[in-house]
């Protein structure tokens, strides 16, 4: 009899994701405030993340941008260095290993200054421009093998290599035998690794001599270049060192320099011309007036009138002082000595900012996260996590009777699962929005206090657009993966728990 | 005992030709707390005919929301079976059993338990989005309902802003979203005043006796006996007698829960 009347049970089907989304979204402005323990771990984590990731935006374009800027005041000294100095083969080795980084520069100016040198390059050395880019690869892995040997401390680079240095030492691996020993006594250090891979180093070693024979043929070359150019340019001097002659040059004189600089092979535009000039005459002006700062009976007049004797870098920044003119005798203006002042005021800062930055970065150009940011933000992740997962498993207890029911009213475990992870996505968003927002500002106030204006001008907009992203997905995904446990609790949750009257 | 198992069924139920709904055979539930062992459910054997009012009433702890639980598929008996329309419980799975509380029982509790989010008509439909209805399906079906519950006006309400027997009116709207065959109620009415549970009470019997719905209803409440076919009294997880309420209406001062009429 039972049998004729059987009642029909089917599997329950899962609600669709998009209904379990409008569900969790009906009440999601009731749960975000509830659930405020969660959210304030979520915006911690992410305040942490997106501040270290802002600050570092900054100090990757405030440092860039001050290295252009140091770069760019030292004009001058870079082109009497490059026609007037012989490098050695390691000096070659750097500078074409600076190059090879600087052609790959993110930043386009530096990119297009780095393709001229490259060209110049390659006319003085009478290669072509294919054997020339493999002169600078190759000087790029010599550098950077030659600095690894030079940061192994002494006992493992003598249970390496012996006594050997250097040169040598990569001398003494283009054997094939010697460098698989070397390889399998490095692979034993464990915690030493070649600065590439072990094939790139073994086409490295095995052109090694064909490289330095290029790179003797280009310094070589190098060298009769400079050679060519020193009697012309001299002549040009006509008497005076260079950079004196430079520092008084007019601009008639200026495309004199510029031609002749042309004709020995140095391409340099006018602009760069007159600011080398401008440079040099700055450095002399300024050299004058440190030299009459420092004569006694100025310092004498100096300490009868201020009161004391400071230094001259302390002196020079308060040249336009009024009554600094009669100290020096008259002989600059009120105007002359407020520019004076004015220049080395912003020179000192440039040079303490690159201090500061140098500081900052250790000396490194800032690229990404260094491992001990990654591994602080991993640690302070997992902690939030726990924290998050705590928080969650709190507020899920607090609602089991609301769990409960919606299982008796036909809710299946894994639509339990998904709203509690879909709600934990909505926390993790208001937290990363939350978070970002005030890890922004947090950053924006220290990047301000550090460097001043010049945070505002190398304002990395798009990076920070970026990181913001990035901070924002992170407070998402933290928050599911800190839900998922919880979550698996609450879909885990007995119906009977409905009736329960508390 | 053996007796008052002996008449459980309503004369009218055989009369109409009506089918057995739920059959309990021995249901014992014992729970383990540490190395003692309660036992709540100490062997039930119990009918219920499709379409009768039952009350179950016992003293506090004495089994009824364990009884509840076990026929309303929300906890499974240690030992004994329990058919809902020949079907054995025990045979279902997760999403079945998901599926008959969805759309079989319809469950009323004694703190309503409504979603405090959502509007009278949300908490209404619930159960219809889970069993797969259509939005618009669900907003006409649920108005119907909360016409039926006297809560037409007030559907865009939360259940802050209603009363105890409001709120408790659209619980048993949300109860019966999916036309259920059953609608299982633990002390619906204890939370409310005299008034107000006489108001479920009566809603409860228009809706079986109108509806054709089978309500089994614990409680304490002696007044909701008046409406009710059937009374249960469970004693110390056993049955420990069975009384056709009519029988019983005009002792109804003397009960005292001994049992010197039957
Ligand atoms: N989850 C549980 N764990 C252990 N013991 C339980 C559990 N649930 C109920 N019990 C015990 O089972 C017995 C029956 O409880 P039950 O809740 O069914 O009583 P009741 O008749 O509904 O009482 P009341 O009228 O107060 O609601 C009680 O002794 C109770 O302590
Ligand atoms: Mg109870």
């Amino acid at each position: 009899m039972e049998h004729e009347n059987l009642i029909q049970i089917r599997p329950q089907k899962n609600l669709p994701p998009r209904l379990t989304f409008m569900l969790v979204l009906r009440g999601i402005r009731y749960r975000l405030l509830r659930s405020s323990m969660t959210l304030a771990v979520i915006t911690l984590a992410v305040v942490f993340f997106m501040s270290m990731l802002a600050g570092n935006a900054f100090l990757a374009t405030v440092g860039n941008g001050v290295r252009k800027e140091i770069a760019r005041e030292r004009t001058a000294a870079r082109l009497l260095t490059l026609v007037t100095a012989k490098p050695t083969s390691l000096g070659h080795t750097a500078s074409l290993a600076l190059l090879h980084h600087a052609l790959a520069s993110r930043d386009a100016a530096e990119r297009a200054q780095a393709q001229a040198e490259l060209a110049l390059y390659v006319g003085a050395s009478g290669m072509d421009a294919i054997e020339f880019r493999g002169l600078v690869d190759g000087a790029q892995r010599e550098k950077l093998l030659l600095d690894f040997f030079a940061e192994l401390d002494f006992a493992r680079r003598k249970a390496l290599l012996g006594r050997v240095e250097g040169r040598d030492a990569l001398l003494l691996l283009t054997d094939e035998a010697v460098r698989g020993k070397f390889l399998h006594a490095l692979a034993g250090m464990g915690t030493v690794r070649l600065p590439m891979h072990r094939d790139e180093f073994a086409a490295f070693e095995a052109g090694y001599a064909a490289y330095l024979e290029r790179q003797a043929r280009f310094m070589n070359a190098w060298n009769q270049t400079i050679d060519r150019a020193a009697p012309i340019l001299a002549g040009l001097a006509g008497g005076a060192s260079i950079d004196e002659a430079l520092s008084v040059a007019d601009p008639g004189a200026q495309a004199r320099w510029k031609s002749a600089l042309e004709a020995c092979g140095f391409a340099v535009s006018a602009a760069e011309l007159a600011r080398v000039c401008d440079q040099l005459a700055w450095a002399k002006e300024r050299e004058a007036v440190q030299r009459a700062l420092s004569q006694p009976d100025k310092r004498k007049k100096w300490r009868q009138i201020f009161f004391e004797d400071p230094p001259n870098l302390q002196k020079m920044a308060m040249l336009g002082h009024p009554r600094v003119g009669p100290i020096l005798g008259g002989r600059y203006s009120q105007a002359q000595r407020e520019r004076i002042a004015a220049r080395f005021r912003a020179e000192t800062r440039l040079g303490e900012l690159e201090k500061k930055v140098d500081e900052r970065s250790g000396g490194e150009r800032v690229e990404g996260l260094s491992s001990r940011q990654v591994f602080l933000i991993v640690i302070s992740f997992l902690v939030c996590m726990v924290g998050i997962a705590n928080a969650m498993l709190i507020a899920i207890t607090e609602r089991y009777k609301e769990i409960a029911t919606m299982k008796c009213l036909g809710a299946t475990d894994s639509f339990i699962l998904n709203m509690f992870t879909m709600e934990a996505a909505f926390q993790g968003a208001a937290g990363g929005l939350l978070g970002t927002l005030l890890g922004f500002l947090v950053e924006l106030a220290r990047g301000s206090l550090s460097w001043g204006s010049t945070l505002y001008r190398y304002f990395p907009a798009a990076d920070l657009g970026q990181v913001a992203l990035l901070s924002f997905a992170v407070g998402i995904g933290i928050a599911v993966v800190a839900a998922i446990y919880p979550s698996w609790a609450a879909s885990r949750m007995l119906p009977m728990e409905a009736m329960r009257v508390d | 005992m053996s007796e008052t198992q002996t008449a459980p069924i309503t004369p009218e139920a055989y009369a109409s030709g009506r089918e057995v709904l739920l059959r309990a055979i021995g249901v014992q539930k014992h729970y383990q707390r540490g190395s003692e062992t309660i036992r709540a459910l100490k062997g039930i054997d119990l009918e219920i005919i499709e379409g009768e009012y039952l009350c179950i009433m016992g003293p506090s702890g004495s089994g009824k929301s364990t009884f509840f639980n076990m026929i309303g598929g929300l906890d499974s008996p240690t030992n004994g079976r329990i058919f809902i329309k020949g079907v054995d419980m025990a045979q279902l799975n997760a999403e079945e059993l998901a599926f008959l509380r969805c759309r079989r029982i319809g469950y009323i509790f004694q703190s309503y338990n409504l979603s405090p989010v959502m509007t009278a008509l949300d908490n209404v439909t619930l159960p219809m989005v889970f069993a797969g209805a259509s939005a618009d399906e669900a907003r006409t079906r649920g108005m119907k309902i909360l016409r039926r519950v006297g809560l037409e006006e007030r559907w865009h309400h939360r259940p802050k802003e209603m009363s105890g027997g409001q709120q408790q009116r659209v619980a048993i709207g949300r109860a019966l979203a999916n036309n259920p065959s059953i609608l299982l109620c633990d002390e619906p009415t204890a939370n409310l005043d005299f008034k107000t549970g006489r108001e479920i009470h009566q809603l409860l019997f228009d809706l079986n006796k109108n509806g054709g719905v089978t309500v089994i209803c614990a409680t304490h409440d002696w007044d909701m006996l008046a409406v009710s076919d059937r009374m249960v009294w469970i004693a110390d997880g056993c049955i420990e007698k069975i009384e056709i309420t009519k029988n019983i209406k005009i002792e109804k001062a003397s009960m005292g829960g001994e049992d010197s009429h039957a």
